[in-house]
């Protein structure tokens, strides 16, 4: 099996295709400038949030900014996508100091926080995010994510947010990428590149899935180039992945049960002092004598 | 004296485990996935040999402690897969939650995972805890698979029946070829309806048979299993 594989062929010891985020190295192809922006922005204290389709390179923008960052015990990074019910944002933030962190819950300030997959936070976790943030636990915070729900936001939180969107890779900047990954491969050409690119509507992991088939197909059965032929060939016969239906968020209304209107109430009777009806004692003035102080006054009732 | 022991086994042929034939082609792809480092969804119906090929995809990879493998029938709704990840490093992995590297995941008979657990799943597998993730079920349309995990997955393939020939390749793996005639071992596959954990049990019963008339034919297949109540 092992020599068949067509990337050992080819001299490659791992799939280059390979659609793990940030696979090989961080370079950023198209929104280098972003990640400038980015960094700018987390040094002077910005909160920021990125908003991108599937396969955009959201991660590894993330990622990119984590290799920045990172090796200072200063960046807490987090899919959000792993939490539980809720964000644990202290259990985060003792993270940095371990295990003592955790035993005297040290909370360590400035730090950076980068979340990805964040459209699946809540209410309640931007409120959490942001009292951290304003108690200076935060010194940035980086939101990354696909589909927010702009209702969850506060209003407080939604102020402080800059929005940004990421470009789209170029088709020459696809040819670029995919040079990074594997060089100059006589077999795949850059017009190649650049039809794969098309076909698979401007998507790069698509483009890797792609080229990953065609160069399997070529190696396998020993083409020196692909052609257009094989391009049909091999993606026309590829199963493409079912659509799926995107599915609605759905919002569960509370249900608001509204009062009838209350019939007009007959005026009440002016209260006349009865000492049986008093709040502190609870219960007629006969029972309370039969029973000992301790019973009638507990802590509660002291105060 | 059982009746194996008169055709010279000292164990039921039937219960020892024999390499795989047919499927060539899906357990191809079920090795590159792995290699490539891919998610791979297979679907069959029952009997088609599902664990099977998971059985030989840890044969192939296994001893490593790389392999995770998890049945359906055994996933709990509240189960977390990143816990199940971290064990491979043993009490103080999951103490201090070191994520291991590379590892692979094999889901058998899966009809129900949460939500959840594919963004879990998608997460190891971005950050490279997972090198590779396959997927064995009946119906891959009620996996509800989310979007961006949908979107990993290289490729989803069906088990196809085996042929006739196979069906004889099969059973010769087990018996050799002194064992049944090949017109007998197909018609036990075509009574079969030709499910594989069927079949398996009926040429056992018909093996029986043989053991007892040597010149057994085809035609006496069905009037054995009816026999037998299959």
């Amino acid at each position: 099996m092992n020599n068949n594989l067509w990337f050992r062929e080819l001299g490659f010891f791992n799939n280059p295709f390979s659609i793990k985020p940030a696979a090989f190295n961080d370079k950023i192809m198209a929104n280098e400038e972003l990640v400038d922006e980015l960094s700018y922005g987390i040094l002077n204290k910005g909160v920021m949030m990125i908003e991108a389709d599937y396969g955009e390179g959201k991660s590894t923008v993330l990622k990119r900014l984590l290799n920045d960052f990172g090796g200072k015990k200063q960046v807490i990074y987090y899919s959000c996508n792993r939490m539980g019910k809720r964000l644990n944002v202290k259990k985060m933030l003792n993270g940095r100091y371990g295990w003592f962190g955790k035993m005297f819950n040290m909370q360590p300030k400035d730090m950076i926080l980068l979340l990805d997959e964040a459209q699946e936070l809540g209410k309640k976790d931007y409120d959490k995010v942001n009292s951290y943030f304003e108690n200076g636990h935060f010194k940035s915070i980086v939101l990354v994510g696909y589909g927010f729900d702009t209702k969850e936001i506060p209003d407080k939180f939604k102020g402080k947010l800059k929005e940004y969107k990421m470009k789209p890779l170029s088709e020459d900047e696809a040819v670029q990428f995919i040079k990074k990954r594997v060089g100059v491969l006589p077999l795949l050409p850059d017009d190649v590149v650049r039809k794969v690119y098309k076909l698979s509507s401007n998507n790069v992991r698509e483009l890797l899935k792609n080229c990953e088939e065609l160069c399997k197909y070529a190696v396998n059965y020993s083409e020196e180039k692909i052609t257009d032929d094989v391009i049909k060939e091999v993606l026309s016969a590829e199963s493409k992945p079912k659509p799926v239906v995107k599915k609605k968020k759905v919002v569960i209304k509370k249900k608001v049960v509204k009062k009838a209107p209350a019939s007009k109430k007959a005026p009440e009777p002016k209260k006349v002092y009865n000492p049986d009806d008093n709040k502190y004692m609870g219960g007629s003035t006969e029972d309370l004598l039969a029973k000992d102080t301790d019973e009638i006054f507990d802590d509660d009732k002291y105060f | 004296m059982e009746w194996y022991e008169e055709i010279d086994f000292d164990e039921n042929p039937f219960e020892i485990r024999t390499r795989m034939v047919g499927q060539e082609n899906i357990l191809d792809e079920a090795y590159y996935t792995i290699m490539s480092g891919n998610i791979l969804v297979i679907e069959g119906s029952q009997g088609t040999g599902k664990t099977k090929l998971l059985q030989e995809v840890v044969k192939k990879f296994g001893g490593k402690g790389r392999i995770v493998y998890l049945n359906g029938k055994n996933i709990e709704k509240a189960l977390n897969i990143e816990g199940v990840v971290t064990k491979k490093n043993g009490f103080f992995g999951a103490l201090f939650k070191k994520m291991p590297k590379n590892m692979i995941l094999l889901l058998d008979d899966v009809e129900h995972i949460s939500e959840r657990n594919y963004e879990r799943i998608k997460y190891l597998f971005d950050m490279n805890h997972l090198r590779a993730v396959i997927f064995a079920t009946k119906d891959a349309n009620k996996l509800n698979f989310t979007e961006s995990l949908n979107q990993r997955i290289r490729r989803t393939m069906d088990i196809e029946t085996l042929s006739d020939y196979e069906a004889v390749q099969v059973i010769r793996e087990k018996l050799g070829n002194n064992c049944m005639n090949d017109r007998v071992i197909k018609e036990t596959f075509h009574q079969s309806e030709k499910n594989m954990k069927k079949f398996l049990e009926n040429a056992e019963t018909v093996c029986k048979a043989y053991v007892d008339n040597k010149e057994l034919t085809e035609k006496d297949v069905p009037d054995i299993l009816k026999k037998e109540g299959k």
